[in-house]
């Protein structure tokens, strides 16, 4: 079935990185999709998105602390215990709070050969994207010394559009999802993206192309009794995708730096290639702790109407003061607008848990908009 | 609730009072005197209003004035009952609070940043959209290079021209550059008092000004008033030297990095009677900043990303822990008290960080209390001095 190659992937992603070390090649884990993965690729680099695991958090408490969210800390449980050994870099930039923290930790405890954290601005203006553009340049450099590499603006070139096809795919399969009844389901949409940031981006663009047709002539279709939009902060979890789509809801979009938000918006290949980077890495699309927040909100909100979503979950991983803080003015903003957009706010671990409860919740909101 | 402020007879406590007084009081009578008010994240530079003859409000340092005085708690339920999370950051919350009950000086206009920390960011944000005002965003790399400081004098350059547009008033060169000056002169004498406070025995309590020395530097910058006040202590401290008028001293603590406002009681008790002197404040350490009045926004930026707390929070770890050294060793440190104030995500997590380096490098010990800067709720007094007293029978 078209999906296999895509949980092969998702349940053995640390085999991909490895099969790729065994090349003789390096890779380099980035946190947050506010690290432009094209310089490390244009490196003949693999990037690899560090992402947690169901564990126990132990260390994660002592060497951050308990009031760092869960996602944070479960990484660093996962990079102290060696999960991440494999890694020849790790790249992150200062999103949030937590990632600051989380970057600080793995700088003193984990011993990965190279680790940068890049200044990425709050907004965009024509300082900003040169600021973040000799940010770029630096990272770009230091990526050349790891790799033994130069990279020349046709391989970045090359790169970006690479990744271009990618996101392109992608576009074209989440807008099968506009459809009534829709071929393929949330939690299989989150799958999917899911597996790009892990495998070799040529073998993802040939295994989306596939993808892409098989869901054309795809006979199963999925519906619900209310068309979701979920939002908000980390959550790469299938599993509390299918929570929703087990309570009745059919999720066909999504607001996430895991699914629409990674891909939504390409890079321009016209020009000075670090520029372009630039650019499209400050987009207020890509996360809410970007300014005037506004923009961020009325993406979502278009998002919401082109695929004529009856209600948004807005979940926020507990103590992330991004989507903590973006949920009131999200309910402002929908008040002065008049618009009636039903909302369910939730709080969440990174590891899904406390399931009848939530799942009592969501039930209750979907039994509302049906 | 009753006024819960822990007062000693110190003449630099009572100034300061006063000094603390009348800065919020301009924001109250701002209107009646025809003066704009702008509403400031924690930190932002006050020399931008004062250039403009604005008058800046820090709601923030307002709720610690509420908590000092324990009436803050109301603030910060409103902003719970909004829809603000239990786990934001008290201070934050009471901010929210204070634009929800109307019950603070309406804001002309709102400066906001992210240092220190993302909730603050959005609840600037929202204070925006709740008073329908103007509203421009300060943004601050996360590094202090050169290429940090050019960048951060264009936002501030932004910044002072968006007020200047705002309030249909004229940008002066000159008057930023007199403002620049009366902030060179207050950075100077804070120095002074600092080294001041580094003399054994020291010759000035934390509790006199509950721990907030950077006060008149970070919300009086630019002002006469900063000038003098840091005057007046320099000169009180060198009489107590002079006269031998100096509080005993046991031991020689580095409180880090925030005051809790809502339990200043333990600062008061560990200084008068435990003689366990505070000599600096992690919250207000400062080094000396190359301030020149003829370049007053690179002056600026420098002053705004390598001062004080944001200068802990904005950047990698590194720099962080480069400050505490420092500090360690110039003020003589014999042991540190770290609040672990549980809304603020950049304190905690550098918990492990600071007292791995503090034993390996300077084999100094550091006690963690957890507590809320602000939220009555949350702060078990009775167990932190229990646990302090504990810290001290282990330190003898």
């Amino acid at each position: 079935m078209m999906l296999e190659r895509v949980r092969e992937v998702l349940d053995g992603r640390e085999a991909v990185a490895r099969s790729w070390k065994e090349q003789g090649k390096k890779v380099v884990g980035w946190i947050c999709p506010y690290v432009p993965e094209e310089l490390i690729h244009a490196a003949g680099m693999l990037p690899f998105r560090v992402m947690g695991a169901p564990v126990t958090i132990v260390k994660g408490d002592a060497y951050l602390y308990p009031n760092i969210c869960t996602f944070n800390r479960v990484v660093l449980e996962l990079a102290l215990g060696g999960r991440y050994d494999f890694l020849d870099g790790i790249v992150t930039a200062n999103v949030c709070d937590h990632i600051r923290r989380l970057y600080d930790a793995w700088h003193f405890f984990v011993e990965t050969p190279f680790k940068l954290i890049l200044s990425l601005p709050h907004k965009v203006s024509e300082n900003a994207v040169a600021f973040f553009r000799d940010e770029l340049s630096r990272l770009k450099s230091d990526l050349e010394k790891l790799a033994g590499v130069e990279i020349s603006d046709a391989a970045l070139k090359n790169s970006i559009r690479t990744y271009n096809r990618a996101r392109e795919l992608l576009r074209r399969i989440y807008g099968l999802r506009r459809e009534e009844e829709a071929p393929i389901s949330g939690a299989e949409a989150l799958e999917v993206v899911k597996a790009g940031m892990f495998l070799p981006k040529e073998e993802y663009v040939a295994l989306l192309e596939e993808i892409f047709e098989s869901l054309k002539r795809r006979d199963e279709r999925y519906e619900g009794s209310a068309r979701v939009m979920i939002a908000g902060s980390d959550l790469d979890d299938p599993g509390f995708v299918k929570l929703i789509e087990d309570s009745g809801g059919l999720v066909v979009a999504d607001d996430l730096c895991t699914g629409s938000r990674y891909f939504w918006e390409d890079v321009d290949v016209s020009g000075d290639p670090l520029e372009a980077l630039a650019r499209r890495y400050l987009s207020p699309v890509l996360c809410a702790r970007m300014h005037p927040y506004e923009a961020h909100i009325e993406h979502l909100i278009k998002m919401a109407e082109d695929f004529n979503v009856d209600g948004i979950i807005f979940e926020a991983l507990k103590f992330c003061d991004i989507y903590g803080g973006e949920y009131p003015l999200l309910r402002e903003w929908l008040k002065e607008k008049g618009l009636d957009i039903p909302v369910l706010m939730l709080d969440r671990e990174y590891v899904l848990s406390g399931v009848e409860q939530l799942k009592t919740r969501i039930q209750a909101f979907i039994e509302s908009l049906s | 609730m009753a006024a819960a402020i822990p007062q000693i007879d110190s003449v630099v406590q009572k100034r300061y009072m006063e000094l603390v007084a009348n800065f919020f009081k301009s924001a109250f009578d701002a209107r009646n005197v025809g003066k704009k008010v702008v509403w400031m994240a924690y930190f932002l530079p006050s020399e931008l209003c004062y250039t403009l003859d604005a008058v800046p409000f820090y709601p923030e340092i307002y709720g610690g004035v509420c908590a000092r005085m324990g009436i803050v708690l109301k603030y910060i339920e409103a902003a719970e009952s909004f829809g603000y999370p239990r786990e934001l950051c008290s201070a934050t919350k009471s901010a929210a609070g204070l634009a929800l009950s109307g019950e603070a000086p309406p804001p002309d206009a709102v400066l906001s940043t992210q240092p220190v920390c993302d909730g603050g960011m959005k609840v600037h944000e929202f204070v925006a959209v709740r008073y329908k005002c103007p509203h421009f965003f300060i943004d601050m790399p996360y590094s202090t290079d050169a290429r940090a400081v050019e960048y951060l004098k264009g936002e501030l350059e932004e910044a002072l021209k968006f007020l200047a547009e705002s309030f249909g008033a004229e940008l002066s060169e000159e008057r930023l550059k007199e403002v620049m000056e009366l902030s060179r002169r207050a950075e100077e004498l804070h120095l002074e008092v600092n080294e001041l406070r580094r003399k054994k025995p020291s010759p000035l309590l934390s509790i006199e000004l509950f721990g907030q020395y950077f006060f008149p530097c970070s919300f009086l910058g630019g002002t006469q008033a900063a000038v003098d006040f840091y005057a007046f202590v320099a000169e009180e401290a060198r009489r107590r030297l002079r006269e031998g008028d100096v509080p005993e001293e046991k031991y020689r603590i580095l409180w880090s990095p925030l005051v809790p406002q809502s339990f200043l009681s333990i600062l008061q008790w560990l200084e008068l009677e435990y003689k366990a002197k505070i000599v600096m404040e992690m919250v207000g350490y400062a080094p000396k900043i190359e301030m020149d009045a003829a370049k007053p926004l690179e002056s600026l930026a420098r002053k705004t990303l390598e001062a004080r707390f944001p200068s802990l929070g904005n950047g990698p770890g590194v720099f962080n822990l480069d400050r505490y050294r420092k500090v360690v060793k110039d003020y003589d440190i014999d042991a540190v008290i770290y609040f672990a104030h549980w809304g603020c995500r950049t304190i905690c997590s550098a918990v492990k960080m600071v007292k791995d380096m503090l034993r390996e490098e300077f084999d100094i010990p550091m006690l963690v209390l957890d507590g809320d800067i602000f939220d009555p709720r949350n702060n078990p007094v009775e167990q932190a001095r229990a646990r302090v007293e504990e810290f001290f029978e282990m330190l003898e």
